[in-house]
């Protein structure tokens, strides 16, 4: 039987984990934030202001019968955001995002690639595994962050899919 | 076995606020002048709201400089408020 995999968002300096099937980009460091510290444009031409980064791993919530690696995670190759890049780092350890809440984030040192560069034939590959009868964390930190330029629309975002693929046994 | 794991993610973007129309500037507001200063907001078609520096008659009555006004007003193609 295959393992319970799920996606675990990571906030706070607990930090506290919240299993999502939606990662909203804001200016607070928060799981599901609804629409409170919505990302803010840029008044001026030239400027970026940034979404705090988001932190999130593939997780193990019930043990695979052999093991889970080779993950990769990907888009499908256009996120169509007007004015705003997606950008995706992986690091081994957790760093809680930082910036000013309601206004902007701090770049990110580890979000830094472009997500459209990332595609189903083309996956980041991202380290880490489990092995039975091991469960919780298979993957490193993935870190995503939005920039916002004064060109990006206001309103809400379209929803953009993103997958792990990883293999199982 | 090759599996894949599905999820989405999405954002509100929202105007940069300067201040409230009207509102009096505070020093924290306005980097490089003294407290007293006004908001002044520019009409249609869009909205604007600047900080224009306070010139005080002799009753310290805070007003606009009369060419301020009428260079936003040609600015914004619309009338002040």
């Amino acid at each position: 039987m295959s393992a319970t995999i799920s996606i675990q968002q990571v906030t706070g300096s607990g930090p506290t984990l919240t299993t999502i099937t939606n990662l909203r980009f804001n200016t607070d460091d928060t799981a599901n934030p609804g629409t409170s510290n919505p990302m803010i444009r840029p008044a001026n031409v030239g400027d970026i202001n940034r979404s705090y980064a988001k932190t999130i791993y593939l997780n193990a919530d019930t043990t695979p019968v052999g093991t889970i690696n080779n993950v990769k995670v990907f888009c499908d190759g256009a996120i169509g955001w007007t004015g705003c890049t997606l950008k995706i780092g992986t690091k081994g350890s957790y760093t809680q995002a930082a910036g000013t809440q309601g206004t902007t984030g701090t770049a990110s040192s580890v979000a830094t690639s472009n997500i459209e560069r990332y595609t189903s034939s083309a996956p980041k590959q991202v380290t880490g595994s489990i092995s039975n009868p091991n469960t919780g964390r298979i993957s490193d930190y993935i870190v995503m962050q939005v920039s916002i330029t004064s060109s990006a629309g206001v309103g809400t975002l379209n929803a953009e899919n993103l997958s792990f693929q990883y293999d199982e046994t | 076995m090759n599996t894949t794991a599905t999820f989405t993610v999405d954002g509100i973007i929202a105007e940069a606020q300067f201040a409230s129309p009207g509102g009096r500037v505070d020093e924290s507001d306005w980097l490089g002048h003294s407290t007293g200063g006004l908001w002044s907001k520019v009409g249609s078609p869009k909205s604007l709201y600047v900080a224009v520096s306070p010139i005080h008659d002799q009753d310290e009555t805070p007003r606009l400089v009369n060419k301020e006004l009428e260079l936003l007003d040609t600015f914004m193609g619309g009338s002040v408020e």
